[in-house]
């Protein structure tokens, strides 16, 4: 049976003029078969849709300064811009409550409420320095419509599957949307090792090759 | 009216708690200390150009995690003052060396720090010798611009280095006119 293999694709830097399913398409064109999954990167697919925010071109309110203190150290939502974008697409109260709702929690020793009730960009949200430059200067936001944008890699390419992965050098590896009948578990176990590469290195693409038989 | 008291009571000792709570956890503190950087040394030089540099230390005093968000070096050479050189100034991480002059925004957590190359470049103008074009050289101060952030808003923040035309002299070997 063959071997389920890593291969990270490099490519140019990316930006909001490029789509991302082209992109893909074009610099993984002759390297990928149908037992294949493609794996793009979450905050690549985000910066093509022109998902990001300069920390100088929002208002911070102090609701936003009040709010981030209450997150731990090197959070991205612990800076006053990192919570201003949050607030921005969730709602400023939503992000107060849920906060709040978060600290109750933790009193009770439940984790993770207030990534539960803080809207889902709570999780997804990149403060500076978080990807490679120029882009290090930028809040990067989570991409719009993930499920949408797997369906379209995967009808374009023909592969077994595709998914957008967030993942980082400290062993985080988690699925932001995936195609039917793919194993998301098991891809970003696979992933688990960053095969995206630290942020100077730019591979946004990494194809799992005979994933199908993987997973089995 | 005691229910009133109660919940008047509870918010002033929230509010005390959330002030303990922010000044026990307080912020990052980047301190510049330009005052303690290394000399001027020379890392290139050619027929016409010389490049200087120091190093800086970016401490961060506070008790919270401090990002640099972006730095560079502002040359400040009128040539009302002196036109026999063309400045120019960039700023590099020290584990990030670059080519471009782009500085990519790094962290530093609480009471760490980096270390920042300022680096100054000098092209003669008139002539195409830069040692004879140094000769009436003034002192060229110099701007260490970065932006930070902690918990509190990004700002922009700056420091002065001055190289004086005697460093310059002495580093090129030559001798200064007196004019």
């Amino acid at each position: 049976m063959a071997e389920v293999e890593i291969v990270a694709v490099p490519t140019r830097i990316l930006t909001d003029k490029d789509d991302i399913v082209d992109i893909v398409e074009k610099y993984t064109k002759g390297k990928i078969g149908e037992n294949d999954v493609i794996s793009v990167a979450e905050s690549v697919v985000a910066i093509t849709q022109g998902r990001i925010v300069r920390p100088e071109d929002l208002t911070i309110s102090r609701v936003a300064q009040f709010c981030c203190r209450f997150i731990p150290d090197q959070g991205s939502l612990a800076s006053p811009h990192g919570m201003q974008s949050l607030m921005n697409v969730e709602g400023k109260w939503r992000v107060a409550g849920a906060l709040f709702l978060g600290f109750l929690g933790k009193l009770v020793g439940q984790n993770g409420v207030f990534y539960k009730w803080g809207g889902e960009q709570t999780a997804l949200i990149d403060d500076v320095t978080g990807t490679m430059p120029p882009f290090d200067k930028y809040i990067v936001y989570g991409p719009k419509d993930p499920q949408a944008v797997v369906k379209r890699l995967q009808e374009r390419l023909g592969c077994f599957g595709a998914v957008i992965a967030d993942v980082n050098d400290l062993k985080r590896s988690r699925i932001v949307g995936v195609t039917d009948g793919v194993d998301g578990a098991k891809v970003a176990h696979l992933l688990l090792d960053n095969p995206f590469g630290n942020a100077s290195q730019k591979t946004p693409i990494v194809i799992i090759k005979n994933f199908k038989q993987y997973q089995g | 009216m005691g229910f009133i008291y109660v919940i008047l009571g509870v918010s002033l000792f929230l509010a005390g708690v959330t002030i303990l709570f922010f000044k026990w956890e307080g912020d990052a503190i980047i301190d510049v200390k330009v005052d303690e950087r290394t000399p001027f040394k020379v890392d290139e030089i050619t027929k016409d150009s010389v490049t200087f540099s120091t190093k800086v230390e970016f401490a961060n005093k506070g008790t919270q995690c401090g990002t640099i968000m972006d730095c560079y070096v502002r040359t400040l050479l009128p040539y009302e003052q002196f036109d026999g050189v063309k400045a120019e100034g960039k700023a590099e991480w020290e584990k990030a060396p670059r080519e471009d002059d782009y500085f990519e925004a790094v962290l530093i957590p609480k009471k760490e720090n980096i270390q920042v190359f300022v680096k100054v470049k000098l092209t003669a103008r008139k002539t195409d010798d830069i040692k004879e074009a140094l000769v009436h050289m003034v002192d060229m101060p110099l701007d260490l611009v970065y932006q930070h952030v902690g918990r509190h808003p990004w700002k922009i923040s700056k420091e002065r280095i001055v190289l004086t035309a005697d460093e310059i002299a002495a580093l090129v070997g030559i001798t200064l006119a007196k004019d």
